[in-house]
C-alpha cells in the first residue's frame, strides 16, 4: 500500500474530510490531529513527472482551502511518509503551525511584478551620463590599486545607476501598496528586466481597495509593464522550517 | 470559490513568464556533505561567504569613489586590497573546482544570497 502523501498545506481545522475536486482530479483528505489538519493526496508518482498538470491541481486545491479555511502553505512538491510522519510533524511543530495560522487568519497574499525596458533605461543612462566623478580620468594609468578600482568603477557604474533608479521607481510602487497591507516584502532587479517584485499580505476584505490602488499606479506609470496576481495563500510570508523523517 | 487570478495585458504575459523563469534559483540548494565531497562542500560555503564580503567591500568602496570621499592614497590601498582578494579567491575557486555561479546560497523566500 502506498504510504506516501503529497502535502498541500496545513489548516486550522481538526475536522476530517475527504473530497474530490473536479478541477484537481484527485481525492484530497484532511489528516487531523491536535486541532490542526494536514491536507494531502496519496502520492502516486505523478508529482515529479506531470509538472504542469500537478501545478494546476495544486492550485485548485489551494483555492479551495483558501476559500474555506485559514491555510499555511507548504513548499510545492512536499511529500510526507505516512500518517506517522504527519503526527510527528504536528507533535513537533504544532505550536508554530498554530501561531502562523493565527497570523494568517482572514488574510490573503497579493503579488505585483513590474518589468521595465532595460535597453531603454540603459540608453537613457548613457545619454544623461554626467559621471561627475573626478577620479575617472585615465583608467589605464596610475598605480595598480588605482587602475583596479577605477576600472571596476567604470564597469559597475551603469549597474549602480540603474539600481538607484530601480529603487526610486520601486518606492513609488511599493509604498502605497504596502500602506494598504498588513505585511509587505519586495525585491528589486531579480533579473535586469524584472525591476520590481512585491508581495503583500492583507485582510481579504481589502482586496478590492488594493486592486484599485494597483490600477491607479499602473495608470500613472505607463512606461512600465505590470502584473497583479492573487489572492493566494501567504506563500511569501509563511516562515516555517520543518524536518520530518530523514529529510 | 476564491479564484486566484492574474491581471496582465496578454501581450506581456510571455515576457513575465520568461523573466520569472530567469529569476528562479538555478544553483544547487544543498551543500554536498557526503564523505567524497565534504571538502568541496565546505569550501563552497566558506568561499561564498568570503565572496559576499568581498562584494560588499567593493560596493562600499565604489560608492565612496563615486562620492569623491577617498583620497588618492586610500584609493590605492583599497584598490590593491580588493585586487589581491579577488586574485586569491580565483585561485581557491580553481583549487576546489568551483565556478562563479556556484558561489551562492538559496535563502528560500528571500531568494539567493547574491
Amino acid at each position: 500500500m502506498n504510504k506516501l502523501f503529497y502535502l498541500y498545506g496545513i489548516i486550522d481545522s481538526a475536522e476530517s474530510f475527504t473530497l474530490t475536486l473536479p478541477e484537481a482530479g484527485r481525492e484530497i483528505f484532511n489528516l487531523a490531529d491536535n486541532g490542526l489538519g494536514m491536507v494531502v493526496s496519496r502520492a502516486g508518482g505523478w508529482e515529479a513527472g506531470l509538472l504542469s498538470e500537478n501545478l494546476y491541481a495544486h492550485n485548485a486545491v489551494m483555492e479551495y482551502l483558501l476559500e474555506h479555511y485559514t491555510v499555511l502553505p507548504v513548499r510545492y512538491g512536499t511529500i510526507v511518509a505516512g500518517e506517522k510522519e504527519i503526527t510527528d510533524l504536528i507533535n513537533c511543530y504544532g505550536g508554530e503551525f498554530k501561531r502562523q495560522l493565527h497570523r494568517f487568519r482572514g488574510k490573503v497574499e497579493m503579488g505585483v511584478k513590474v518589468l521595465w525596458n532595460i535597453e531603454q533605461e540603459q540608453k537613457e543612462y548613457r545619454e544623461s551620463e554626467t559621471s561627475g566623478v573626478s577620479i575617472i580620468q585615465e583608467p589605464g594609468s596610475g598605480s595598480p590599486g588605482h587602475r583596479y578600482l577605477l576600472n571596476k568603477y567604470q564597469e559597475k557604474a551603469p549597474q549602480m545607476q540603474l539600481r538607484r533608479k530601480a529603487e526610486q521607481a520601486a518606492a513609488l510602487i511599493h509604498n502605497p501598496l504596502a500602506a494598504r497591507s498588513e505585511e509587505a516584502c519586495r525585491s528589486i532587479l531579480r533579473t535586469p528586466a524584472l525591476m520590481f517584485s512585491g508581495a503583500y499580505l492583507l485582510d481579504r476584505r481589502n482586496v478590492d481597495g488594493f486592486r484599485a490602488e494597483y490600477q491607479h499606479l499602473k495608470k500613472n506609470l505607463p512606461k512600465y509593464k505590470f502584473l497583479l496576481s492573487g489572492p493566494w495563500p501567504a506563500f511569501s510570508f509563511a516562515n516555517i522550517n520543518c524536518m520530518a523523517g530523514s529529510e | 470559490m476564491v479564484k486566484a487570478g492574474i491581471e496582465c495585458e496578454p501581450e506581456y504575459l510571455e515576457e513575465f513568464v520568461q523573466e520569472m523563469e530567469r529569476a528562479a534559483p538555478s544553483v544547487p540548494q544543498k551543500i554536498k556533505a557526503d564523505p567524497e565531497n565534504v571538502e568541496q562542500g565546505l569550501a563552497k560555503l566558506v568561499l561564498t561567504i568570503v565572496e559576499l564580503l568581498r562584494k560588499l567591500m567593493e560596493k562600499q568602496a565604489l560608492r565612496r569613489v563615486e562620492r569623491g570621499a577617498l583620497t588618492d592614497e586610500e584609493i590605492e590601498r583599497v584598490g590593491l586590497t580588493l585586487m589581491k582578494l579577488e586574485e586569491k579567491l580565483e585561485e581557491l575557486k580553481q583549487v576546489f573546482g568551483l565556478e562563479d555561479e556556484e558561489l551562492n546560497i538559496d535563502l528560500g523566500p528571500l531568494g539567493n544570497l547574491m
